[in-house]
């Protein structure tokens, strides 16, 4: 009986650990979340300051193809984390409508190398 | 068109379907202080890259909030009750911080920029509790007459 038990609950039948993630699944578990969380707000500064947020701009520069890539599918509020890893700006301080922020980026991403 | 929306009625209990209509598409590009604004371009945030208007205090509080729409020759006032020779908008506050704002139709109805969700038509209820708080400052101009 104990071992049919124990059976039950073999490694293989819990979720992937966050730890066995790639940094692609990461970024997506992340990414989905922040979206999901921050969909309501109007305000960049509480999205940003959401855990999901501040999680994908400490996964450093590995997260910046990712985001530049979600920049690509549609734009949305990723600019301050692009930012916060990379110290770029490739508005140059300009004041932009969303689509034209997320098109310096990616072209400044395809400039650099990380597209 | 009701709300069947289940993200807008799960963050909002108060909307009623037989009261409240989404008008438009989601949409990352603008917020409900640029959709009150009458805005679609830009999404209003009191930091760069965003735009926000250059004589307004440059601070995400309810006087940075409230120094935006005066640009616009909005002046606080005592509620929302539908007067014909203004033009109305609410700020929703929550613990102090301001968190939405919904501008008043000639209907007297409330239309919304949801973050960046859709637009919808409510009352102003509808978007009070948890996720918003409660409509706290009122502010009014004169509403221009087309000749």
């Amino acid at each position: 009986m104990e071992t049919a038990q124990f059976a039950l609950f073999t490694p293989n039948s819990f979720p992937l650990r966050r730890s066995q993630e790639s940094a692609e699944q990461k970024f997506a578990r992340l990414a989905n979340r922040w979206k999901e969380e921050s969909a309501h707000l109007s305000s960049v500064e509480r999205m940003a300051m959401l855990r999901s947020y501040q999680a994908i701009i400490g996964m450093g520069a590995v997260a910046v193809p990712l985001l530049l890539r979600e920049l690509q599918k549609e734009p949305d509020h990723w600019f301050w984390a692009l930012q916060a890893i990379t110290e770029a700006d490739p508005a140059n301080g300009e004041t932009l409508p969303i689509d034209e922020l997320a098109a310096r980026w990616v072209t400044w991403g395809q400039q650099e190398g990380w597209l | 068109m009701s709300i069947h929306d289940a993200t807008l009625t799960s963050l909002f209990p108060n909307l009623t379907q037989a009261g409240a209509f989404i008008t438009s598409m989601s949409s990352p590009r603008y917020n409900c202080i640029a959709w009150a604004a009458e805005d679609q371009e830009f999404w209003w945030e009191p930091a760069s890259p965003y735009y926000w208007p250059s004589r307004a205090k440059r601070e995400n509080s309810l006087n940075g909030w409230i120094s935006a729409f005066q640009t616009l020759h909005y002046q606080p006032c005592a509620t929302g009750s539908l007067d014909p020779a203004y033009s109305k908008i609410a700020i929703y506050v929550k613990e102090g911080t301001p968190t939405h704002v919904a501008r008043q139709l000639s209907n007297g109805k409330w239309t919304s920029k949801c973050g960046k969700l859709q637009d919808i038509e409510h009352d102003l209820a509808d978007l009070a509790g948890v996720e918003y708080g409660q409509p706290f400052i009122f502010m009014q101009k004169l509403r221009q007459v087309t000749p």
